[in-house]
């Protein structure tokens, strides 16, 4: 029999419905006290993970995801289930909101100054943001970047951040203490884990910030840190290219983005050391103005 | 000029000077050249000319091509 929770986020709120112990457990060490039983609370989406029912859960059970009564994806296998929900509610804010122009992208601020990491998977973006959001930077996202239209404002929407395959051996070697959920093992990612954010980013997880950077981060083994400064229409394509909802918003969405553009420093980089990182964007960016 | 700029289409020429973006609202797309907005103009009226094989030459054609810039015998001047 499934129960209802509530994961009351900012500034968005889901209700999940499942029964599956391991997406429960999970649900409580990553989102801890955000996350409780449904009883009044009215969500912004609804969302549900269940195991498929019939002959192939006894063979090979998988995970349904289901969000507000529709079923947008095929099943995965259920060892994955909590990691489905997460792109879940990715997928589900990135699909159906439009008060914001959505970057897919990290963002990170220390006091009101933020940045952005747009970047593709493999890019080293997810360890570099755990990196920072441990060592004196505010997480805003490791997903998404919630840009009020018209603004250079970065609205935070707190959420685990998503580590794979090498990166979660790492993460555990640099977080000792940190709260990770179980391993989703054989993803289309790899493997994949999920890591909550220190306390400090909860806590000021209503706080806005501005915008004074745009970084793409390149992970490289064998490289040391290489800096360059991209051009402003380099930088703008570049961070269209990782709009979610730019389609929808069109000339809302090339407003805030030139504006945005216009106004931060845009990078960027190539490195195999998250700490010269972390000293280039607070010499470079947030200690410029 | 022998040409204008579609109705419906946003461009934004970046303050370092590295080019110019367009939005087409009607199809969404967007595109980059990497010219300002008056070197452009100044190509679309012959004021300035490139190489036709030049990058510059390329990427003017292009915004031609997707009717971001249109014949000037096709605006609409009862309107």
């Amino acid at each position: 029999m499934s129960d209802n929770y509530f994961i009351d986020l900012h500034p968005f709120s889901f209700s999940v419905r499942t029964y599956i112990p391991q997406v429960i457990q999970n649900l409580s060490t990553i989102y801890g006290s955000r996350f409780k039983k449904l009883s009044v609370e009215v969500a912004d989406y609804e969302l549900s993970v269940q195991k498929s029912s019939g002959l192939r859960s006894f063979i090979r059970p998988q995970a349904r995801f289901f969000c507000d009564q529709q079923e947008p994806f095929k099943p995965l296998s259920f060892q994955k289930a909590y990691a489905f929900l997460e792109w879940g509610m990715n997928w589900t804010v990135a699909g159906n909101e439009v008060q914001h122009v959505i970057i897919h992208s990290a963002v990170l601020a220390k006091g009101n100054k933020a940045i952005l990491f747009p970047a593709p998977p493999g890019s080293g973006k997810s360890t570099l943001t755990a990196y920072l959001a441990h060592n004196g930077w505010r997480l805003l996202s490791d997903e998404m970047a919630l840009i009020i239209p018209q603004t250079k404002t970065v609205v935070p929407f707190v959420r685990p951040i998503c580590l794979k395959n090498q990166s979660i051996d790492i993460a555990k070697q640099l977080f000792p203490d940190g709260k990770f959920s179980d391993i989703a093992k054989d993803t289309h990612k790899g493997d994949v884990i999920h890591l909550s954010p220190p306390d400090s980013s909860w806590e000021n997880s209503t706080n806005t910030a501005e915008l004074v950077g745009v970084v793409f981060p390149n992970y490289r083994a064998n490289q040391t840190l290489q800096i360059y400064q991209l051009d402003k229409t380099q930088a703008f394509m570049q961070l269209v290219e990782n709009a979610f909802n730019y389609g929808v918003l069109r000339d809302v969405a090339f407003s805030t983005l030139t504006n945005v553009i216009e106004n931060v420093q845009t990078f960027e980089i190539f490195h195999n050391d998250l700490a010269q990182v972390a000293a280039f964007l607070e010499q470079e960016i947030i200690d410029y103005e | 000029m022998n040409r204008f700029l579609k109705k419906g289409v946003l461009v934004h020429s970046f303050s370092d000077k590295s080019g110019c973006v367009f939005l087409d609202l009607h199809s969404g797309e967007t595109l980059s050249v990497l010219m300002s907005k008056t070197e452009i103009f100044k190509v679309l009226s012959g004021e300035m000319r490139f190489d036709q094989e030049s990058e510059q030459s390329i990427a003017i054609m292009s915004l031609i091509q997707k009717n971001i810039f249109m014949p000037l015998e096709n605006k609409n001047t009862n309107v």
